[in-house]
């Protein structure tokens, strides 16, 4: 990893499009200001590693499983 | 122009290049950007999103409406442009579908938004409160529709 000192207020840049700057420093906490084109999504890694164990889990499709949710729709059909 | 592969699940399957949706990357799955809809049959309310570049993979989707009426999901502007959408209504929003054990979930946190026309789409993480494992409803009050 590529670790870099900066002072509350400077910035770096992630190629040409990308500015992360440090807004504020405090104990152990550091606020991050982050610029970046709306292409480019910026979660939280917690958020963001929630949603790839949910896709990874849809993934796993059992047989079983999937036969369940077809015949549930097919109870509906008389309806 | 058509596209040719073979997908353990599905088999063989021929797609037209206007039906491959290239994604952004998918949170835990970085290596699949291209995607093709499929519906498994014309009057089911799910459908699956097969993934062009890993022939193992693919998840079951649903419209969200049909099973969640009141869902509503705030999808923030940016998603929008970036895939050429002026509103919401100009996509395909999807949600995927979890099958374990015994239950079906929807993620209603992580919905997909599909530019069909431009080929396009994205996983977008909505800020709030919107549940990843959501129930599905009893049978009974799904209303299946037709795939558009």
């Amino acid at each position: 990893m590529l670790v870099l000192t900066r002072k509350t207020g400077e910035s770096l840049r992630i190629g040409a499009d990308i500015r992360v700057t440090v807004v504020s420093a405090n104990g152990g906490q550091v606020r991050i200001g982050i610029e970046a084109p709306a292409r480019i999504p910026v979660h939280r890694e917690e958020v963001w590693e929630r949603i790839a164990a949910q896709n990874r889990e849809a993934a796993e499709l059992s047989p079983e499983s999937l036969e369940r949710l077809l015949r549930r729709e097919g109870e509906e059909e008389p309806s | 122009m058509t596209l040719r592969f073979e997908h353990q699940r599905f088999g063989e399957i021929e797609l037209r290049a206007e039906e491959v949706l290239h994604f952004d990357p998918l949170p835990g799955f970085p290596d699949a950007r291209r995607f093709a809809l499929m519906g498994h049959d014309r009057d089911s309310a799910f459908c699956w999103l097969v993934c062009i570049d890993r022939p193992e993979l693919a998840f079951v989707v649903t419209h969200p409406w049909l099973l969640v009426p009141d869902y509503d999901p705030a999808v923030a502007p940016e998603h929008l442009a970036a895939l050429d959408g002026k509103a919401l209504e100009d996509l395909d929003l999807l949600v995927i579908v979890t099958l374990r054990d015994r239950a079906a979930t929807l993620n209603l946190a992580a919905p997909l938004l599909v530019n069909r026309a431009a080929g396009r789409g994205r996983q977008v993480i909505l800020e709030g409160d919107h549940s990843t494992r959501a129930p599905l409803p009893a049978p009974a009050q799904i209303e299946s529709k037709p795939h558009k």
